[in-house]
């Protein structure tokens, strides 16, 4: 066998593993997504599945369904939430790490508050669970929806916490928008999954407001 | 211990941390009573919610109480471990922290919520033998039954019970039997990598896994789910507060393979070192992608699955139920879009283990190393077409039927493929029948039988005939068991020395494995003529001309199990009291997870990160490059390199 005589390529340890570290964030907001498509999908495919079926016509026998002006107004919540990260995104792009934090905390109530009303809404529903295959799914689908908006504002409060915490560290290079420090480039593909993320859930919003208050 | 390769072993040397051991740091202990007061307070809970209800009134069992009860048993038993410190202080803004790889040499890391790779892999290894000799115990049990056909130990509906929790550890444990213990410890070392993607997230796969050990276990006092592991509806509706165990204990083992298929795809993806492109990825780790890929996409549609039979049995509604507006098919197509997946989430690893250990023996390249690869990503992507097979008899569209019996007989090419790889590896090879090899051998010899079959029950008028007998039982069982757990019990014999630093006896280990194959042989193949004699599986009783046949096989299972404790038994007493240190690279691999400065690994794996420059299986090529040039930690920091050959 033969000995490896080329000189021994230098290996950047620190700048390796914090390449990888951006590719993790990258390929995890990705597979977050993944998670999220399958994860309703199975409710969606209930939601079909029940309806295409509509068993002993009970599927929606009245066609009741739950309050359309409160699903309007989670929807509204989670697409505002979406446009104040994208605005902020752009601001930060352009220098103003103060905007994309005002920014930001706008879409942090904007998602807790749509959170909030989607679990009101399962308190106030005008059927009962088990009434018919329509009311079923829909007590299915509410707490899995307020609880991934939960869960995907606690990935954007840890963004603004961050941001608010390790301010003083990127002052001098511009802020954490143009900063070359591991830490900031770190945050910056945080970031960019999160929003990635969060547009998805923002157009999936969409389609659950037109499967559940519209058809 | 360690034994040292090197002149001077640095283990941590790039800042591991030891623990000091005390009674308040978070552990399993604190984790323990962390989950008891959480079922405590959701016991509670659940009884001042619901307890008025007349559902609960008139049944005198509250599903919301146990459900809730477990559902903050977990919390405060991840709380108790201290795994929600990191968390919170996420949300307080702190930066993202380096991962902690621990140098203690002490038994209480063990015992922790850990972020070190080689640790959770040691902690799942443990923890999937406890698993896996629960479950052995029971079918131990449901064979003592089968012993008489009128005779019986236990009741109809006892049996029923051992026969779903059987069934369904078996089924949770397998799917992390080769990704727990060895993709977790191995992957990271053989791409040459010191850390993992989402160590936080590895850790709580494992612990996700004791919780729902316990919860499901629980399920026997409260008295079992007669449903069995598939649990259809509408009997899993009508359970008792035993099938809660079954639901949950479920559910977090789907949680488990969440985040441990994401760790690993994202790490192998990621972490690699310079130089080990795709093509230079050993087999295993092309097997770890397939499986974390079909981890990710379908298992979240189990707990989908899951929750809506909970959602039936707690708030009441009516998805599993036709007569108001739902369909008990809902649950049968949600739980096997996940359920046929899961079979090659089984198989996959196994496959990936046994195309890595059998080249080492044959001292030859991989035979078709794409081929492999594509053979592993074929059935990943099949797996997701196939689930109806599992509904022929259910009263399904006929029409549908040949689509699904087309694309289960499609997944035979990939499988093949699999299969074909490893016999051209072997073709005039130059065999070392050393004990893992054997158990490797021993995996082709059991997946044809479980293959062949395979095929046949695949066709709907075999499918019609033998559905719900104990041919199909004997199938699945040479699958799973002749295949994965073949492999598993082969990688335990090869990686030991890694894991331990201690060389296994060859002569025990190959006591063990000629006991072991005879006996499983001799247990599984007459299940497949008493199948096709007309014995239903999940019944205590049959016919009493099959009683020959059916004692035959119990004697038989029990020499399995004494084959399985001989081998507890000799590994414990080798590991623990003879110590028989192993020598460097035992099996001359080529893999870079053998060439690192001690045995057990170096805190943090390698001294600088190997820069690889040729593939993992270029054996018996008198002009391959080595796989990698390595740094090997000596005195001082002069860098000695070790070509790995």
């Amino acid at each position: 066998m033969s000995e490896i005589t080329e000189s021994r390529p230098v290996v950047d340890e620190e700048q390796h593993y914090h390449e990888a570290a951006i590719g993790s964030l990258w390929w995890g907001s990705r597979i977050s997504i993944a998670l999220g498509l399958t994860a309703f999908g199975g409710i969606i495919f209930a939601y079909f599945y029940l309806r295409s079926l509509n068993s002993h016509g009970l599927w929606d026998p009245h066609g009741q369904t739950a309050s359309t002006l409160m699903g309007a107004l989670i929807l509204s919540l989670v697409l505002l939430s979406a446009i104040l990260n994208q605005f902020g995104n752009i601001r930060l792009r352009k220098g103003s790490t103060l905007d994309w934090q005002v920014a930001n905390v706008a879409a942090l109530f904007g998602g807790l508050f749509a959170a909030g009303f989607q679990i009101w809404e399962m308190t106030r529903l005008n059927f009962q669970p088990g009434a018919f295959g329509y009311a079923g799914v829909y007590t299915a689908f509410g707490p899995v929806y307020a609880l991934v908006l939960i869960l995907s504002m606690y990935w954007l409060e840890t963004l603004i916490a961050r941001s608010f915490r390790s301010a003083k560290l990127f002052v001098e290079e511009g802020g954490v928008g143009f900063s070359n420090l591991p830490q900031a480039e770190n945050f910056r593909a945080n970031l960019e999954g999160f929003s990635y993320y969060w547009v998805f859930m923002g157009i999936a919003s969409v389609v659950f407001f037109v499967l559940f208050y519209v058809l | 211990m360690a034994i040292d390769f090197s002149q001077e072993t640095k283990s941590g040397s790039s800042g591991a941390s030891a623990h000091k051991s005390s009674i308040f740091q978070p552990s399993i202990i604190t984790g323990m009573v962390g989950g008891g007061l959480g079922f405590l307070f959701g016991h509670w809970a659940g009884n001042a919610i619901a307890g008025g209800y007349q559902q609960v009134v008139g049944s005198g069992s509250n599903d919301a109480a146990i459900v809730l009860g477990y559902l903050f048993a977990v919390v405060g038993w991840f709380a108790g471990l201290g795994a929600l410190n990191y968390p919170l202080k996420k949300m307080l803004g702190f930066e993202p922290e380096n991962v902690e790889h621990t140098s203690d040499p002490g038994w209480g890391k063990y015992f922790r919520y850990t972020t070190d790779h080689k640790v959770v892999g040691v902690q799942y290894l443990f923890g999937m033998l406890v698993y896996f000799f629960t479950a052995g115990l029971l079918a131990l049990a449901i064979r003592t039954e089968l012993l008489s056909p009128v005779h019986h130990i236990w009741g109809p509906d006892t049996y029923l019970e051992i026969v779903g929790e059987h069934g369904t550890m078996m089924m949770m444990m397998m799917t992390s039997v080769v990704l727990g213990p060895f993709g977790n410890y191995v992957i990271p070392l053989m791409i040459g990598s010191k850390k993992v993607a989402f160590p936080r997230l590895e850790a709580a796969s494992f612990w996700f896994t004791p919780i729902s050990y316990f919860i499901l276990l629980s399920a026997l006092w409260q008295g079992g789910f007669q449903s069995g592991w598939t649990s259809y509806a509408p009997l899993s509706v009508q359970q008792g507060v035993g099938q809660d165990g079954y639901i949950f204990g479920f559910g977090l083992q789907g949680l488990s393979m969440i985040c441990a298929g994401t760790n690993i795809v994202v790490t192998i993806i990621n972490y690699r070192a310079p130089g080990m492109t795709w093509g230079r990825l050993n087999v295993m780790g092309w097997s770890m992608v397939s499986l974390g890929f079909t981890m990710i996409l379908s298992v979240p549609v189990l707990i989908d699955g899951l929750y809506v039979l909970a959602l039936d049995r707690t708030a009441q509604t009516s998805l599993l139920y036709g007569p108001h507006g739902g369909s008990s098919f809902l649950w049968e197509n949600l739980f096997w879009f996940f359920g046929h997946p899961e079979v090659y989430l089984l198989a996959i690893p196994g496959f990936g283990m046994v195309a890595e250990i059998v080249p080492v023996f044959a001292r030859k390249p991989v035979f078709g190393y794409k081929t492999a690869a594509a053979g592993m990503i074929g059935l990943a992507i099949l797996s997701f077409f196939v689930w109806q097979h599992h509904l022929f008899q259910s009263g399904m569209n006929p029409d549908m039927r040949p689509l699904f019996m087309l694309t289960t007989e499609l997944i035979s090419i990939p499988t093949g493929f699999i299969y074909l790889v490893g016999m051209g590896t072997l073709w005039r090879a130059r065999i070392r029948l050393t004990v893992p090899m054997l158990f490797m051998l021993g995996v082709y010899f059991n997946f044809l039988f479980g293959g062949v079959t395979g095929v046949y029950v695949s066709d709907v008028p075999i499918n019609v005939t033998v559905h719900g007998s104990f041919f199909v039982m004997a199938h699945f069982h040479y699958t799973i068991m002749g295949g994965v757990i073949f492999a598993f019990f082969g990688a335990i014999y090869y990686y030991t020395p890694l894991v331990t630093g201690f060389q296994l006896s060859e002569k025990l280990g190959k006591i063990h494995f000629w006991s072991m194959i005879i006996a499983f042989n001799s247990t599984f193949l007459p299940l497949f003529a008493v199948g096709l004699l007309g014995q239903p599986r999940r019944v205590f009783e049959y016919a009493a001309r099959l009683q020959t046949l059916n004692d035959w096989v119990s004697i038989s299972s029990y020499v399995l199990g004494l084959s399985l404790t001989f081998f507890v038994v000799t590994w414990m007493w080798q590991i623990v009291v003879t110590r028989k240190k192993s020598v460097r690279d035992p099996w001359s691999s080529r893999s870079l997870e053998w060439h690192v400065d001690s045995y057990p690994p170096p805190a943090y794996n390698f001294e600088t990160i190997p820069v690889v420059v040729a593939g993992p299986y270029e054996y018996a090529d008198p002009d391959a490059l080595p796989m990698a040039d390595i740094v090997v930690a000596n005195a001082g920091r002069d860098v000695a390199r070790e070509n790995v050959r």
